[in-house]
């Protein structure tokens, strides 16, 4: 049998109930699941077999949906989509990101590793927002870098002749400071 | 700026996840992102105008889908936030004594039943303890005036103490012994 098949709400409810049988019942209050459809059906269930046992979200889970509904604003989504493609192309071109490394040791004495956010856990873009804004100083220093510019903006490699018009980009909303502020 | 609106609430994500006092703490954390959007300074324009408002609406609506009143009533059994002002609305505050008392009922099942003599609610006679159903709101009260017992001694809400509400019902909890019994379940 398939997952979507296994899955179901009568099937989830079931499972909770053996569960909650070799446990006791009567020494059970509550049930904690996320806020999934299937889910909400099964509490339906639980709740009919077993009255007194409260049904609560997710907290955490919840929290994390009020960030991703904030971040449908567009005053919000902007920082984000600003601090999503400064991450990719410092993290995604290793010529660029051995700059930024030398940059940041030099500015930092250490390297300050670029967070990568988790799609669907929307704390980790506040979390890669942080680190991007720690490491503000190496990157704007990073794009107007003598070997940075001498390869990409004046010659070097095929491969490296193509990644002149992203820094040129990036080269430009990283020295503007408008684009940190809002972050 | 969204740095700033945003490091709360990623904070409030962490108290969803911790143990011991998570519910009340989610409620507490609902209040003080409340206060928080409403205390930030947005630029004086019309779009951090409109990102307010939308914060605003969405924070509400968020809450509704996530608050049940085992939350509230989490939150008002936790010592650390007795005395505190902090607005609840009426409606709230009722839903959460109605599963207090339900609680208390619940409970009183549980003792019966636990006698050994009968196998489910149904065999039970009309007539049991009903002890804690009777005591709970009184009780309920007492210990929100920090008036029963030994709740009266500063000690028992010493900011020690209350830093950790699980301590404070095992230390002091007898002065009211039937809200001790329901409020060990949720904390």
């Amino acid at each position: 049998m398939w997952g979507e098949s296994w899955h179901t709400a009568a099937n989830t409810a079931a499972f909770s109930v053996k569960r909650i049988e070799s446990l006791g019942a009567r020494n059970l209050i509550a049930i904690v699941s996320d806020t999934e459809n299937k889910m909400k059906a099964a509490w339906d269930e639980l709740s009919e077999r077993y009255p007194w046992m409260l049904m609560i979200p997710c907290a955490s889970h919840c929290f994390d949906l009020l960030l991703n509904d904030i971040s449908k604003n567009p005053y919000v989504g902007r920082p984000l989509t600003f601090r999503k493609k400064m991450t990719e192309f410092w993290r995604h071109n290793s010529f660029h990101k051995s700059v930024l490394e030398r940059c940041q040791h030099s500015e930092y004495g250490k390297v300050v590793q670029l967070q990568r956010p988790n799609p669907t856990r929307w704390k980790s873009q506040v979390m890669a927002a942080m680190s991007l804004l720690k490491t503000q100083v190496a990157m704007e220093k990073a794009v107007v870098d003598g070997v940075c510019k001498r390869e990409c903006l004046a010659g070097g490699s095929a491969r490296r002749k193509r990644g002149r018009r992203p820094l040129r980009e990036r080269s430009k909303t990283t020295r503007t400071g408008s684009s940190w502020q809002w972050c | 700026m969204v740095l700033k609106l945003f490091q709360p609430l990623a904070a409030a994500v962490d108290v969803g996840q911790t143990d011991g006092r998570g519910l009340g703490r989610v409620r507490h954390s609902f209040l003080m992102l409340l206060e928080h959007f409403n205390s930030i300074a947005y630029p004086a324009a019309t779009e951090p105008a409109q990102m307010k408002q939308h914060v605003l609406q969405a924070l509400a609506a968020r809450e509704a889908y996530s608050l049940r009143p085992v939350h509230t009533l989490s939150f008002l059994l936790d010592p650390s936030y007795v005395g505190k002002t902090m607005q609840i609305a009426p409606t709230e505050l009722a839903r959460a004594l109605d599963l207090l008392k339900f609680m208390a009922a619940s409970h009183d099942v549980k003792n019966a039943l636990s006698k050994g003599i009968y196998d489910n609610e149904s065999g039970l006679p009309a007539i049991y303890s009903k002890d804690t159903s009777h005591n709970i709101v009184t009780e309920y009260t007492s210990f929100r005036a920090k008036t029963a017992g030994a709740l009266d001694l500063p000690v028992a809400w010493d900011e020690a103490t209350t830093a950790d509400p699980n301590s404070l019902w095992r230390t002091w909890g007898d002065s009211v012994p039937h809200l001790h019994a329901v409020s060990v379940k949720i904390m």
